[in-house]
């Protein structure tokens, strides 16, 4: 008696397919009913007449995949270094407005949900000058909890499946604060979510990854040695990660990122002690981003 | 005691309905929220008891509320929802919020406590989950556990005999919407019901057992299609939530707005909803939430009407004359109702009416 969703013949005729998972949708559907991907995106993708590249940005819950997100397409909107970006329709500029507007009131921005019909997308078309050439690009921002979630249990997030399988470029952000105080644990995530990727691309023993993956190390401010050398900073402190991509990825490159300039800190009446961005000194962010251009 | 008198059913349906004692059952449990712990941080299920499958593990995650997903803000808001899981079982997630987020991002920490109880735990509590989630406060208590061992003890739950308070008109008639929305063909969000739990509560009070099994619903989450119900129950409107429902088989129905019942058909339900309203006092309305406790089974086609329809012949039998009271013997007396509690009522139908009509034989008559 009761159905939670309607069968696909009763309300998908002759509506857009969805972009990541592939699902037909009522012509008036803003987001698609089974990965709620945004359909925005179908409309605009048509419009171009361009197939899109799709760059994801992965990393565990509050490694700053929002921050690196909103600074980076503010970054490019601004035509910083070699790019010119142009955003595709209004929503793809929700993510970097949100997070310009509370750094500048010295807050960090809200938590992703979990549920993916309220994350950020933002499609951007990127001129990079040196070659002239034009690219599209899509870059969700996807909760940290989201992720952990699919690779703990693979298509538990359809979208999050489809995204990383059609994705022409990947961004790991990785906590190098917490590795340089010693915690294993952005070693273990970027291990399981490497893992992840390898399992599902299906590569064999002797065949190797090829997408290009840019490991971002994050938080670099607490730790500068990050920008002197990443590349030995990981094989340092994230052994496991330095691991695999040597094992089964072909295309990797380290990076150190930094958005914060100084911390302060913040004691409230109930004994909670909130972090204060004081001011933002980018560092680090359009690097990776850049080398990924170059790779697709 | 007169056992065709209203009221008097009621005293008769209740003596017969009431357990003789409170039932203790262990069901598994779980808590989804975000702690830091040597584990990892952020919202994940961060304690369970071993009785949970790894494939109701990745049910739990998915449809459990994040961050920002209890409508109301206020730090003493609760949330509730109840789906059926993939495995069989059936889920009931307490809601909270639990103080700051801890990654000072802003917003209150939402904190889900989950129930999962099989086919048969769940029938000890007539599949109603406020019912649960007061049992699961009994246990629990009010204060949400942040620190829980990340390996739990299944959770003991005493199932009381039902209580009730008394709504009021208005808030029947809204729950009357939701009720319709519980057993509809499409998702139906209902927005603006007011006070939101109490209305989502009777909604599921009316509703007959065998209705309430397969029930999804949540109360004062936000709308995520990702959650997969059958029925959002919302304090309030706005264009976030016709963005996100827009080009989905999702209607939204507001229980104040005089003119929904030209926008739905007609519900399997309504006759049932018709003899609620018409036994709104509290006596009859307890008599009728234990009644819908035990319409369980298959239901036919009519099946519910017919109920409703016996409810009202022995509510006629007070008054009825001798003449009517022969009719209701003659009409139904051959019948054989296939399912148990028509049966039941039918049988109360035709000895209440022999009764009454031999009372009214033996009854002097007056002279002038």
């Amino acid at each position: 008696m009761n159905t939670a969703n309607a069968s696909a013949s009763g309300i998908a005729q002759g509506g857009p397919q969805c972009l990541i998972c592939g699902t037909p949708n009522a012509v008036a559907a803003l987001q698609c009913r089974e990965c709620s991907a945004s359909l925005a995106l179908v409309h605009d993708v048509k419009a171009q007449g361009r197939e899109p590249r799709i760059i994801s940005i992965v990393g565990e819950s509050n490694v700053g995949k929002t921050v690196y997100l909103g600074f980076l397409l503010d970054m490019l909107s601004q035509r910083a270094g070699d790019f010119e970006a142009v955003p595709k329709g209004a929503y793809s500029v929700d993510v970097q407005q949100a997070v310009i507007s509370h750094m500048a009131r010295r807050q960090f921005p809200p938590k992703t949900p979990m549920e993916a019909d309220r994350w950020y997308w933002a499609y951007y078309q990127v001129l990079q000058r040196a070659t002239g050439k034009w690219v599209d690009l899509i870059m969700p921002d996807m909760a940290g909890e989201s992720l952990a979630a699919e690779v703990a249990n693979p298509k538990s997030y359809q979208v999050i499946h489809g995204l990383l399988s059609k994705s022409a470029g990947i961004l790991l952000l990785v906590d190098a604060a917490q590795a340089a105080n010693g915690s294993a644990h952005p070693d273990f995530f970027a291990l399981k979510m490497l893992s992840y990727i390898d399992a599902m691309q299906g590569a064999k023993r002797d065949e190797k990854i090829n997408t290009p993956t840019a490991v971002v190390l994050c938080k670099a401010d607490y730790c500068a040695e990050c920008f002197d050398d990443s590349q030995r900073f990981v094989q340092a402190n994230l052994n496991r990660l330095w691991n695999l991509t040597r094992s089964r990825f072909a295309n990797v490159e380290f990076f150190a990122s930094s958005v914060v300039g100084s911390l302060g800190y913040a004691g409230q009446a109930d004994g909670y002690v909130a972090p204060i961005p004081l001011h933002t000194a980018l560092r680090g962010v359009l690097e990776p981003f850049q080398w990924i251009m170059e790779q697709v | 005691m007169n056992a065709s008198c209203p009221a008097a059913f009621a005293d008769v349906w209740l003596a017969d309905a009431m357990p003789p004692h409170p039932v203790c059952i262990a069901v598994e449990q779980a808590i989804f929220t975000s702690i830091r712990s040597p584990m990892g941080e952020g919202y994940r299920l961060v304690a369970m008891s071993p009785g949970i499958t790894a494939e109701e593990r990745a049910e739990l995650t998915r449809r459990s509320p994040s961050h920002d997903s209890i409508c109301d803000v206020d730090p003493s808001a609760v949330a509730l929802a109840g789906y059926p899981l993939a495995s069989g079982r059936h889920c009931v997630a307490w809601s909270r919020h639990a103080g700051r987020e801890h990654t000072a991002r802003g917003g209150l920490r939402v904190h889900t406590h989950l129930v999962v109880l099989d086919t048969h735990g769940f029938a000890t509590f007539a599949c109603d989950p406020f019912r649960v989630q007061a049992a699961m406060f009994a246990a629990l208590g009010c204060e949400p556990e942040l620190k829980p061992s990340a390996c739990l003890e299944s959770l003991a739950l005493q199932a009381d005999p039902l209580q009730l308070d008394s709504p009021d008109d208005d808030l029947l008639q809204q729950s009357f919407v939701v009720a319709r929305g519980m057993i509809a063909d499409h998702a139906t969000l209902v927005v603006g019901a007011c006070p939101l739990l109490p209305v989502v509560r009777w909604a599921f009070r009316l509703l007959p057992l065998a209705c309430r099994r397969e029930v999804s619903f949540s109360a004062n989450l936000h709308y995520a299609a990702a959650r997969q119900l059958q029925i959002v129950c919302l304090p309030t409107d706005g264009p976030e939530l016709r963005r996100a429902a827009q080009g989905r088989d999702v209607r939204i129905l507001n229980p104040h707005q005089p003119d929904n019942s030209t926008h739905e058909s007609s519900s399997p339900i309504d006759a049932w909803l018709e003899l609620a309203w018409s036994w709104r006092d509290p006596q009859r309305l307890l008599a009728l939430s234990q009644l819908t406790c035990e319409i369980d089974g298959p239901l036919e086609d009519g099946t519910l009407d017919r109920i409703a329809h016996l409810c009202r012949e022995i509510d006629r039998l007070t008054d009825a004359s001798q003449s009517e009271l022969e009719a209701i013997v003659t009409t139904h007396a051959d019948r054989r109702p296939p399912h148990p509690i028509e049966a039941k009522l039918l049988r109360h139908l035709l000895s209440a009416a022999v009764r009454q009509a031999a009372s009214l034989q033996r009854a002097p008559v007056s002279v002038a």
